[in-house]
């Protein structure tokens, strides 16, 4: 169909204003071409992008292209709405693939279901995965595939629950890892995973567990900087677990919390810079004291150092 | 400290281009800003690489897709974008500049109407404008976040060819969705009601500093059924009030309104 009055050269100047208003008319969306729209609903939060749907039959579908999709669904009130809303948008949404999925939702007995939208990210190939899980009912597991998901770059996971790791665990591309609330066991290759993370730069734990666990290794030779964070209270292991932190390019270390655990940095000659805040009370004060005079003392080529504690008595 | 005011390549500058637009006016620019518009330097790469450069004169390159006044926009935005053979600068004339074209994207997205955003993007779509479609396109994401349905199709001319229990069920399959987004009509009367206020008796206050005064169109004088008592009889706060009414009484004093 000829888009007529902007691609005909003017010929009378007549014409010129009947052309002007069928211009005007014209000019409304049929003239955006299909591509700029996908781009705009790109550009627009999830939810807007998929109420677009309803616009007109054009745009039923138009939205199932979408990079980023953000479901955070935290209101237990309208959580029926949103289980609904994110099982519709999963099915629908076409297969190329995801940059970044964003999951924030109460479990309680959905366990399956959450763990089939995760599945559905990594199946798409995503880059970015952003979960915040809560109020288990249920006991969950994560997909074995996030796993071994190749185009993982990011991942931030917050689950108070046990993570039950698979057998096979291959991080290839994941440079950026956050652990929150997440409790380790024996029973499941911690050791595993910690080890299998090749290019990872950014390692943040925070409020951990380690249960049943005597001693940890964490070692990745392109990691940066880590950052541990441990003050919430932790009635599991009496005497913790000792966490054994090493990397040749590590060059920032830093610890917020009452040390449950030990750690210690070793093998890290790039170390420059570390910042260790200790916050104590009086009945743990001997332990948490002596558990930072041995982290700090382990850090050989520090040329940045931070210490904040309340109070430390350092003892022979 | 380098001395930005001088242009170190002043004989690349002052080339410049001409553009012809949908409406045949002619615009002189920059070739460092027309080659922002990749139609354009595709086409000038054209035009050298066949006989017309030989000859010697500036060609004029049609655009018969875009309007004057939606070119003048385009170029203004081309102009402030950094360019790409300039001299770096330093990290503070950085910030400066970055700072200033923001101030100036804010200052031209506030006198914008929607239609002409659509205008733009459609332009900028036809010169593969890179950065312009960024921003604008960014600019209408912006606009229409968070608006009703009816809006954003009021907005972009779409007529709703859903039936509407077609409609209805897409509604309540997207709920989440949809939840805090008033249909736009609803909106409206909401705007209305809010501006719909009730007066109740208080009683009698002394001692307010100032003392209010009665608006000047006010009537004033007295009572034609009692000169003892002067106009106004009843008075409330308020300046563009279309009616009062009291419950008891609808507004048009009908029945059927009560």
């Amino acid at each position: 169909m000829d888009e007529s009055g902007l691609t005909q050269q003017p010929k009378k100047q007549k014409l010129n204003d009947e052309r002007d208003v069928v211009d005007r008319n014209i000019k409304y969306l049929h003239n955006l071409p299909e591509e700029i729209l996908r781009y705009i609903l790109s550009l627009l939060p999830t939810k807007d992008a998929i109420r677009t749907s309803v616009l007109c039959k054009r745009w039923e579908y138009l939205w199932t292209s979408i990079p980023n999709l953000d479901f955070k669904g935290l209101e237990l009130a309208k959580r029926k709405h949103f289980m609904n809303f994110v099982e519709r948008v999963l099915l629908l949404r076409d297969s190329s693939d995801i940059k970044t999925f964003t999951l924030s939702c109460h479990v309680l007995r959905d366990a399956s279901h959450v763990s089939a939208w995760i599945s559905a990210a990594v199946r798409r190939n995503v880059q970015r995965l952003y979960i915040s899980l809560c109020n288990f009912r249920k006991p969950f597991s994560l997909p074995h595939s996030l796993f071994t998901c190749m185009t993982l770059t990011e991942l931030e996971l917050e689950m108070p629950c046990i993570l039950k790791l698979p057998p096979t665990i291959c991080f290839t591309n994941l440079k950026t890892l956050n652990f929150g609330f997440v409790t380790f066991t024996k029973e499941h290759s911690t050791e595993k995973l910690f080890s299998g993370l090749p290019v990872l730069e950014e390692l943040e734990l925070n409020n951990c567990y380690w249960v049943n666990l005597k001693v940890v290794s964490i070692s990745a030779p392109k990691l940066l900087s880590i950052r541990i964070v441990e003050d919430r209270e932790n009635q599991n292991d009496e005497n913790g677990c000792q966490v054994m932190i090493s990397g040749v390019s590590l060059n920032y270390f830093c610890y917020v919390g009452e040390f449950y655990n030990e750690f210690h940095v070793h093998n890290s000659p790039s170390l420059g810079e570390a910042s260790v805040l200790a916050s104590w009370y009086y009945e743990r004060k001997k332990q948490i004291s002596h558990r930072m005079y041995m982290l700090v003392t382990g850090f050989s080529s520090v040329k940045e150092l931070t210490l904040v504690f309340c109070a430390v008595e350092v003892t022979d | 400290m380098s001395n930005t005011s001088e242009n170190p390549n002043p004989s690349s500058s002052s080339a410049k281009m001409t553009l012809k637009t949908s409406d045949n006016e002619l615009f002189e620019v920059e070739e460092a800003v027309a080659m922002k518009f990749c139609t354009v330097k595709q086409y000038f790469e054209d035009e050298k690489d066949s006989d017309v450069a030989a000859r010697g004169s500036t060609t004029v390159i049609p655009l018969p897709n875009v309007h004057s006044a939606v070119l003048t926009m385009l170029i203004s935005y081309g102009k402030k974008l950094p360019q790409s053979n300039a001299v770096a600068d330093n990290h503070e004339e950085e910030e400066t500049k970055k700072k200033e074209r923001k101030k100036y994207e804010q200052g031209l997205l506030k006198n914008l109407m929607p239609g002409e955003l659509l205008d733009l993007i459609s332009a900028a779509n036809y010169l593969d404008f890179k950065e312009g479609l960024e921003f604008f396109n960014q600019a209408l994401a912006d606009h229409i976040q968070n608006k009703s349905v009816e809006y954003v199709r009021k907005f972009f001319g779409i007529k709703n060819d859903y039936e509407p229990h077609e409609e209805e069920k897409y509604r309540e399959e997207y709920a989440w969705a949809f939840e805090g987004i008033e249909c736009w009509l609803i909106g409206e009367l909401k705007q209305f009601m809010a501006k719909t206020k009730t007066l109740d008796i208080a009683g009698t206050l002394l001692g307010i500093k100032p003392a209010l005064i009665v608006a000047s169109f006010s009537v004033r004088g007295l009572n034609s059924l009692d000169s003892n008592i002067l106009k106004p009889e009843m008075i409330a706060p308020g300046e563009n009030i279309l009616a009062a009414w009291i419950n008891a009484i609808g507004p048009t004093g009908l029945d059927s309104n009560t």
